[in-house]
């Protein structure tokens, strides 16, 4: 045996299918030029022809309540402060925090609905939402989403990577892995991350995680501030010449590098190091917005102007989409409102409401739209019983995975629908369920893939972002 | 009778092996016989196959006289050369006693049977069933070199018209369906609508029909009339999965050109694996580009380019015309935010869809905040929350029906009071 043998990492022998596939994907984000390399071939490509070529996905955080903002229950008033009936709860498990409550008593929603019309006939929208209600002509409103997990971690896990259990990868890098990026100056996948009003949980960086794909793959999060990519201007004192020397040189030791031991992840660093490099000018052009005219800004609200809001991410996502990066992940924090709902939910809305709909807006005009899914959505519902006291004016929500309603727009979604209901709590689903399986892969198709096709062999099996779930809802599509 | 009649002629597939089996039988015998000068077969064998004959040759008319058969030449032919072998099985023999007739008359039966046979087969697998796995060999050969991709009027137009045109086309529209034009290909028919999902590799009714078993009474064609080979649908099936497209088919862009491209940070990307059309898009260039850089670039890929985007490249004026003009595949065309102006509106509105906002051409579009027209208006309405007699929160175990309402209370003794005087404790509520 000679020593190349004897090099070769335990990495390179359990994942050689990865090292093929991993390279392949790393040209056409590099572009041939930069690795020497001759033949590009772009990422796996697409199945079909797509009607979608990127996704913003704003993830509320806390999961917000579709008693109080999708979901219009007008019956439940009069059950006000009555049990839930055990018939509609079915010894359903609740979580441990008002597992040990002696009652459930029905909270309808305090606040006030108004049908707007759509494309069918008509849709109910609270008002705490009148900006996102002006899309009522845009957005596919799904009121049977239904999710595994009761608690926010594993729920979000699955939302973001298609299963409870940590280590797979996240929608985003599976697009960036599928699709590569229209703009070679750019990360395929970007996060941002906006704080809210109220109760935050933990929110952990594997949400935009790369998993087992290579980690050239994973979402490169976006700040607030002077420096929204940490660590990527240069010294002071060190000039780009002098940087782009440094590369050449370190470029040269990892290529070396690859050729003993071909660990994938070398060639990972190289592309991310070169991204970076021309992120150093991409990056300031993507944030200074002061080529946005007044009319425009005045469309988002005043927040824009505040670095790190939520209506400030929403302009720089249609700037990211504008550019051709594939996967804006937006997250809002705060939507946990365990008690104090009514209050508290206010802050939220009044945080997102307006930015949301400038976002799908301005989109629209710009042709954007039609090629980019908009989906809006927490990882699961909220229940309709109050969790602690329940007054006149005020109450709170516990999680509730069996129905919540989540929405999206453009990119090939029908628009102006209302697909699937609940029953008269907002308990069960009575028609057409989605599961979060079945929305991925209703999204990849949009992309076009086919979600059965899209995988990446690991640990002896191929991996798919649906695993081995998911159907493509069909009625929703265009 | 009729219904027996019918049973006569649905057992010919069945009954057809006896004469074929016994007259190669006889036949084989015969001309060993003749060989060695033996005498012929016994005369009970020769009758047998004689009625066999005869009998299949009879069930068979029989079967035809059913509706659904469409003539044509096999069929012709295998209904002529069947009733002959019939007669001729009969003739071989009342000619018995007669050794060399007998012996003549038999020879041109099998003959006539050989050849009705062969029409038969024909008629429910195909013309080239047998021939079919050579012909695989063949086309191994020939895709060495990788041909270009299924063309409509070479490989498919050809195949519709060949086995579906006899019930789809100007004489006969079996389900409102005509397959011998893109146009009516397109309309479809009654049950299914459009026959192809033009633009997707799936949902295609003409695809789901001939793919089900042969059994299944949607099969296209039905059963008992010409088949598909295997390589005739494989061929349908491949141009399905592009989204049947009706043009000629389009060359791989120059690698070379696409290298350029790449070279120069602009997006490429193939619409489909299975496609040569292309999506390009300058979004990490755009703020450097010109009409020159551009039309240099793109000149050599620009018939495989669909969907283009030159969004923020502000130095792209109406010099960029020339170039957009000469791209035939081109449906999805970025404009935003270019410096563009009226001068090319009338050329831009040759394709599908072209998007100018921030341009001269449309400068402004208003952003409707809030233009949802509201249908209805919901309302709160809670019964009572608060207990009419105390103001403390109800509990519903504690309800009463006043004046058809629903009043409840918080503790089982307000009710009582409450009844003592309800107009005050309403008003107070
Ligand atoms: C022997 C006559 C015959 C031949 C040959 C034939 N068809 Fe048909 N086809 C029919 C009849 C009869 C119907 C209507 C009954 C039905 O819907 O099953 C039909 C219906 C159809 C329909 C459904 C039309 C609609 O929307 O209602 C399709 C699609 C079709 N045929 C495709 C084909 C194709 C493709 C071929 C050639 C490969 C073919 N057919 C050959 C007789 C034929």
């Amino acid at each position: 045996m000679d020593d190349h043998d004897l090099l070769l990492t335990r990495r390179h022998f359990f994942g050689l299918g990865a090292a093929g596939i991993g390279g392949l994907a790393l040209d056409s984000l590099l572009g041939p030029d930069l690795l020497g390399l001759k033949d590009s071939v772009p990422t796996t490509g697409t199945h079909f022809r797509p009607t979608a070529k990127r996704v913003i996905y704003m993830h509320m955080e806390g999961a917000p309540s579709q008693l109080d903002l999708f979901d219009y229950k007008p019956g439940l008033q009069k059950y006000f402060n009555q049990e839930l009936p055990e018939s509609v709860r079915q010894g359903q498990r609740l979580t441990g925090m008002t597992s040990g409550q002696e009652r459930f008593p029905v909270a309808p929603s305090v606040f006030k609905f108004n049908k707007y019309a759509n494309n069918q006939d008509g849709v109910w929208l609270s008002e705490l939402l009148p900006h996102t209600a002006s899309l009522a002509k845009d957005m596919c409103l799904i009121r049977s989403m239904h999710t595994d997990a009761i608690n926010h971690e594993p729920a979000l896990t699955f939302f973001h990577t298609g299963t409870q259990q940590v280590g797979r990868a996240s929608f985003g890098s599976w697009m960036s892995y599928g699709l590569g990026n229209a703009n070679a100056n750019l990360p395929a996948f970007v996060v941002m991350i906006s704080q809210g009003a109220g109760n935050m949980q933990a929110l952990a960086a594997r949400m935009w995680g790369s998993g087992f794909l290579p980690s050239e793959h994973q979402g490169c999060k976006l700040r607030a501030g002077d420096d929204p990519v940490l660590y990527l201007n240069n010294p002071k004192g060190v000039s780009r010449d002098d940087r782009r020397k440094l590369l050449d040189l370190t470029n040269d030791l990892n290529e070396k590098e690859y050729q003993r031991n071909f660990d994938p992840e070398v060639r990972s660093r190289i592309s991310q190091y070169e991204m970076a490099y021309r992120m150093q000018m991409s990056v300031p052009e993507l944030t200074d917005i002061s080529d946005e005219d007044d009319e425009t800004l005045e469309m988002y609200g005043k927040d824009v102007h505040t670095q790190g809001s939520f209506a400030s991410n929403c302009l720089r996502a249609r700037r990211l989409a504008e550019r051709g990066v594939r996967f804006i992940q937006l997250f809002h924090r705060g939507w946990d409102q365990h008690n104090n709902l009514p209050n508290e939910i206010k802050g939220q809305t009044s945080a997102v409401d307006r930015a949301q709909a400038a976002l799908v807006k301005d989109l629209k005009r710009r042709g954007l739209l039609d090629d980019t899914i908009i989906l809006w959505a927490g990882e699961f519902g909220r229940s309709v019983y109050s969790q602690g006291t329940l007054t006149k004016t005020n109450y709170g929500r516990d999680h509730h995975p069996r129905c919540f309603s989540v929405w999206l727009a453009g990119g090939g979604i029908k628009p102006g629908i209302v697909y699937g209901k609940t029953d008269d709590h907002s308990y069960n689903i009575t028609e057409n369920p989605v599961s979060v399986h079945d929305l991925h892969a209703t999204m990849l198709h949009c992309l076009g893939f086919d979600h059965k096709r899209l995988g990446y062999f690991h640990q002896g099996r191929e991996m798919r972002l649906t695993d081995v779930f998911g159907d493509v809802i069909k009625p929703i599509l265009k | 009778m009729s219904l027996l009649l019918e049973l006569f002629g649905r057992l010919h597939p069945m009954l057809l092996h006896l004469p074929i089996g016994m007259l190669c039988a006889l036949g084989i015998y015969e001309f060993r016989a003749w060989r060695k000068g033996d005498p012929p077969a016994p005369r009970f064998w020769v009758l047998l196959a004689a009625g066999c004959a005869a009998f299949t040759a009879g069930s068979g008319w029989q079967l035809h006289q059913e509706p659904g058969y469409v003539e044509n030449f096999a069929l012709e032919w295998h209904e002529r050369l069947g009733i002959a072998t019939g007669i001729g099985a009969i003739l071989c023999a009342m000619l018995y006693s007669n050794v060399t007739r007998y012996r003549k008359m038999l020879l041109l039966s099998v003959a006539t049977m050989l050849g009705a046979g062969h029409f038969g087969g024909t008629m429910t697998h195909g013309e080239d069933f047998i021939f079919e796995p050579l012909q695989k060999l063949a086309a191994n050969d020939a895709t060495q070199e990788p041909a270009s991709r299924v063309s409509y009027e070479r490989d498919i137009a050809p195949v519709l018209k060949a086995k579906c045109s006899k019930c789809h086309s100007a004489s006969k529209q079996k389900g409102g369906l005509r397959l011998d034009t893109p146009e009516w290909i397109r309309k479809g028919g009654e049950d299914d609508g459009p026959a192809v999902n033009v633009g997707h590799p799936d949902g295609h009714p003409i695809l789901e029909r001939i793919l089900l078993d042969l059994e299944d009474e949607d099969h296209m064609p039905p059963e008992g009339k010409r088949q598909l080979t295997q390589q005739e649908s494989d061929l349908i099936t491949e141009w399905l999965q592009l989204g049947a497209p009706f043009g000629p088919p389009l060359a791989a862009a120059d690698a070379a050109a696409i290298q350029r491209l790449r070279d120069s940070l602009v997006h490429v990307q193939t619409i489909s694996a299975e496609s040569n059309e292309l999506y390009i898009d300058f979004a990490a260039t755009a703020t450097d580009i010109n009409n020159q850089i551009v039309t240099e670039l793109l000149m050599p890929i620009k018939d495989n380019i669909v969907e283009l985007s030159l969004a923020r490249a502000i130095q792209i004026d109406d010099g960029i015309m020339p170039l957009i003009a000469q791209m035939p595949r081109l449906e999805i065309l970025s404009l935003v935010n270019t410096s563009i102006t009226a001068a090319s509106e009338a050329a831009l509105k040759e394709i599908a869809t072209v998007h100018l906002f921030g341009t001269a051409i449309q400068p402004e579009q208003p952003s409707d905040a809030l233009a949802t027209e509201i249908l209805d208006e919901g309302e709160i309405k809670l019964a009572n929350t608060e207990c009419p007699v105390t103001g403390e929160m109800i509990d519903p175990k504690y309800t009463i029906v006043y004046q058809g309402e629903e009043i409840q209370f918080c503790c089982p003794n307000c009710p009582k009071t409450f009844w003592e005087d309800p107009e005050k404790y309403l008003g107070a509520k």
